[in-house]
């Protein structure tokens, strides 16, 4: 596993990043809306990454007003990327 | 009928574009996979599209998927998680035979049933943006019972043909007569090629116009701005409705009196006048100027 | 509009931009635009990870740019970035999710990784130190000394952080470890200052002595992010020494004084480190530290030092005699091709190449990599040039170039943890690779040891795949044996029974290439105990 990064600063996006190592995994969330969806946003991330496989590691996000859907979205591509893996579909609609 | 008049040209990997993209009133939305993603940024786009095909309401816009051609290490992932998300129609792009729209066929079908989607339920539209393709445009066209249309790139034919874009736009003529042609043929739509220089309205227009006359179903655009021009062009206008209302009345009447000559105002109309007059009123009705 | 990376070709542009906005013309090593049609509208870039040269065409202010170029810069760096901006432009980077670390009325600093600043900040927290004295040490000196004693005397713990950059005219590492060396026993933590302060960042020009204007407002804006560290950290008081020669380190301390609580402790007689650098005056500086500044001669930085050490470890263990069976001084062992000369020649030639896998082991991340091996292939035909042919050292260059590129990483640490971890994915195989599979342990053990009983030890310890190939299994199992029966005889007797099994050895036309080896290996790990 590798450090890794998706998404872009544009509005609309999030932009997150994973840095591997520590113990446990932690959520870092900057968002203008931090304080009516920070809870919200942070649960996205955190269950998207524990999904994709993660553990150990440190999530930062800058969140630019993305929908839940970009989120989860950027945050299973920073994963597949950390991992240097390709996504698998098939075992996405089971999840979904 | 399926208004085809705009289809909105939005890159994959933009959340902002493709969240917004259908309330600007086009008749599709084309996501872009190709062209408009870096390389490195295809797992990005193709995971953010796929996501957004899940769940984002696109309305009553048709939802077009452009993917990478099937030589590239990304065209059969985009067709997996494509027919996944559920898009309604893929675009394959560079197409120059028919044994390229088998091959994506091929591959949209084994993951229609791997994951028991109805077979023949993703639809297919071909852009031809080569010699070659131009060529065997009809034999494209009829290639496949999932195509609903197909599409000229001018970018790519001009290169191809070592030429480049012009206002009056001699160098598509063939190109355009061609595609249209194969199109009738097949029984499928056809799409113009985009017109890029988004401050030019009047281009734009004259542009549009040439290729209603032509007889296509409508154009692929880069801009909001420029849907209103366009689907105005193709909108019949009040005095064609009421024509084309009084043609079909005149049909009604004459059928109703068992007789098989229509005829409005001591004028015979013939069969075409008649079913122009019909797609008229069809056009009417799907752009929402005429209400029954 | 659309984002991509700026070529040379775009440079005009981008100077002009950065004029209009009312920046200096010079362009960063690495740039990102934004064009509308063909014009360049806005533009940034970076050197290393420090963000800069940020420009915005004022009709297109507003309209989010930044984000578009911070985005692709982010992306590129991989790691935490460091923005030097106007205060004017702070807002921009905080809302997209920087951190500010400080700010003066003419320029802030901020991080893009906030985390990895409260990281640093828990670090110091957890030393539990109330005073803090920060250092170059260029070299360390008894007037660092002096400060500090004086600071433990005040204040009890005191952390004392070495400024990290290596931009000074000794190497990071040494600077770090003669702090270490000369406060042990004290109640000193020694830290490296980290990414924030007096780095290439936040004061460049610190390290170029510049008391111009623009050095000034660095020293005040490295000033401002002290105090916050400070005050995140839970420091108290900074003790400073008086500067009685340099202008700018002056200023600095007034800066410092402006911002922080500072204590001025007058500097002890006329010791500092750039009188050292003059005359070289062993008197400076504490005694434990001579080995260290020794090293410090052999290269110009970390990797250049362990290169020559790796090098003088081959000459030292040609030269130890005796050795059974290997080219010493007294004679060429069971060899017939090669000699002392040989050997020095070789050890020479192979210089440059462990100075590379010093130099790669930079980027350490525990698995075996490609570029490593290629480089000891290369490395190989370098020897056979220089020895016409003869393989005198192709198992010191697997052996030393592994050591080489795990020491790299922290070079006065123990690597062996670093080098099992990294050969845990060779396939095993008797001999060198299995030595590299346990992390070398046999080496570290026998560092103890006298070096002619370090070699006994390897040879009774060794699956030496050189005396395998020779004589067999009954061979080696002699060999063994006949070592592990001198190693508890006093070093005289030691040496003459070395000279003994040197006789059998040759006699047998037996050599013990792969703990010759491992002696390679035992001084260049002995070197740095120095």
């Amino acid at each position: 596993m590798k450090a890794s990064c998706a998404g872009t600063l544009e509005s609309g996006d999030i932009r997150i990043e994973i840095i591997p190592g520590g113990q446990g995994m932690k959520v870092e969330l900057h968002s203008s809306v931090a304080n009516q969806f920070g809870h919200h946003i942070k649960s996205i991330l955190e269950a998207t990454a524990r999904q994709s496989g993660l553990d150990d590691c440190v999530i930062t996000a800058v969140d630019k007003g993305a929908l839940d859907c970009t989120i989860e979205a950027r945050m299973r591509t920073a994963a597949l990327r950390a991992f240097e893996a390709d996504p698998d579909f098939y075992s996405l609609e089971m999840i979904k | 009928m399926r208004l085809r008049r705009t289809m909105l040209f939005v890159p994959g990997n933009n959340p902002a574009m493709i969240q917004d993209a259908h309330i600007y009133g086009s008749d599709a939305l084309m996501f872009d996979l190709e062209d408009s993603v870096a390389m490195s940024e295809k797992d990005a786009a193709r995971m953010l599209v796929y996501h957004a095909l899940k769940t984002v309401p696109f309305g009553n816009c048709e939802v077009v998927v452009r993917i990478n051609p099937l030589d590239t290490p990304y065209g059969k992932k985009d067709i997996e998680a494509m027919v996944l998300g559920g898009v309604q129609v893929i675009r394959l792009p560079k197409t120059e035979t028919a044994q390229d729209i088998l091959d994506v066929e091929c591959e949209i079908e084994k993951v229609e049933r791997k994951a028991g989607i109805p077979v023949g339920k993703t639809a297919m539209m071909a852009a031809i943006e080569g010699a070659l393709g131009v060529v065997n445009a009809y034999e494209i066209a009829r290639s496949s019972r999932r195509l609903i249309a197909i599409a000229l790139g001018a970018e790519d034919y001009c290169a191809n043909m070592k030429t480049s874009r012009s206002e009056s736009g001699e160098e598509l003529f063939l190109a355009r007569a061609q595609i249209v042609v194969a199109a009738r043929a097949a029984g499928i739509d056809a799409i113009d090629t985009v017109y890029s220089d988004i401050n030019n309205e009047e281009q734009l227009i004259k542009e549009t116009k040439l290729i209603k006359q032509l007889g296509f179903d409508g154009k692929s655009i880069i801009n909001p701005r420029q849907i209103d021009p366009i689907n105005q062009i193709f909108t019949p206008t009040a005095k064609e409705i009421e024509k084309a209302m009084q043609i079909v009345e005149a049909l009604e009447q004459a059928q109703a009196k068992g007789s098989g000559i229509v005829s409005l105002n001591g004028k015979m109309i013939d069969k075409p006048v008649l079913l122009r007059a019909q797609r008229t009123l069809d056009m009417a009705r799907a752009s929402m100027v005429l209400f029954d | 509009m659309d984002a991509r990376r700026l070529l040379r070709s775009d440079i005009n542009q981008y100077k002009a931009l950065l004029i209009e906005a009312g920046l200096k013309d010079d362009c960063p090593s690495e740039a990102y635009g934004i064009f509308d049609e063909d014009r360049l509208v806005g533009a940034g870039g970076r050197d290393g990870n420090v963000l800069k040269g940020f420009a915005i065409s004022p009709s297109y202010r507003g309209e989010g740019l930044l984000a578009s170029i911070v985005g692709p810069l982010l992306d590129d760096l991989g790691q935490e970035a460091l923005v030097f901006t106007s205060p004017a432009s702070m807002q921009a980077f905080q809302s997209l999710g920087f951190l500010l670390l400080g700010s003066t009325d003419q320029a802030a600093l901020l991080t893009s990784r906030p985390h990895e600043y409260r990281r640093f900040i828990d670090t110091i927290k957890a030393q539990g130190a109330k005073a803090a004295v920060v250092a170059n040490a260029n070299p360390f000196t008894k007037g660092h000394l002096y400060l500090i004693t004086q600071a433990i005397k005040a204040e009890g713990r005191v952390l004392v952080l070495i400024v990290q950059a290596d931009r000074s005219a000794y190497p990071f590492f040494l600077r770090l470890e003669m702090a270490r060396r000369a406060l042990k026993g004290l109640d000193a933590i020694v830290m490296p200052s980290g990414p924030y302060i007096i780095s290439q960042a936040t004061f460049p020009t610190y390290f170029i002595k510049d008391d111009s204007l623009a050095s000034k407002a660095y020293a005040d804006l490295d000033a401002a992010v002290y105090s916050r560290i400070a005050h995140d950290a839970g420091i108290q008081m900074r003790y400073v020494g008086t500067e009685p020669f340099d202008k700018l380190t002056e200023y600095y301390n007034q800066a410092l004084c402006a911002r922080a609580a500072v204590t001025v402790i007058p500097r002890l007689g006329q010791i500092s480190a750039s009188s050292y650098r003059k005359t070289q005056d062993p008197e400076l500086v504490p005694s434990v530290n001579l080995g260290l500044l020794d090293l410090a001669r052999k290269g110009k930085d970390k990797a250049g030092i362990l290169g020559a050490l790796a090098r003088e470890a081959l000459e030292k263990e040609v030269m130890l005699t005796p050795k059974p069976g290997l080219v010493d001084q007294a004679n060429n062992g069971s060899h017939t091709d090669m000699d002392l000369e040989l050997f020095m020649k070789s050890a020479k030639a192979l210089q440059g190449y462990f100075e590379q896998c010093a130099r790669m082991g930079e980027d350490y991340d525990g698995t075996f990599p490609a570029k490593l091996r290629e480089a000891g292939i290369q490395a190989e035909e370098v020897m056979l040039k220089a020895t016409g042919g003869v393989n005198t050292h192709k198992g010191a260059i697997f052996s030393m170039g592994i050591l080489c590129y795990c020491l790299a990483q922290e070079p006065f640490g123990n690597p062996s943890q670093r080098i099992k971890l990294m050969c845990s994915s060779l396939q095993p195989r008797r001999g060198a690779v299995d030595m590299a599979r346990t992390g070398y342990s046999l080496v570290f053990q026998a560092l103890s040891l006298s070096p002619l009983r370090a070699l006994a030890f390897f040879m009774a310890g060794l699956d030496d795949a050189n005396i395998l190939r020779r004589g067999g299994e009954d061979s080696l199992a002699w060999t063994q044996k006949q070592a592990s029966s001198m190693l508890h005889l006093p070093e005289q007797d030691l040496k003459q029974a070395m000279e003994n099994l040197d006789q059998g050895m040759m006699k047998a036309g037996l050599s013990p290439g792969g703990s010759a080896d491992m002696m390679g290996l035992y001084y260049l790990l002995k070197s740095l105990e120095a």
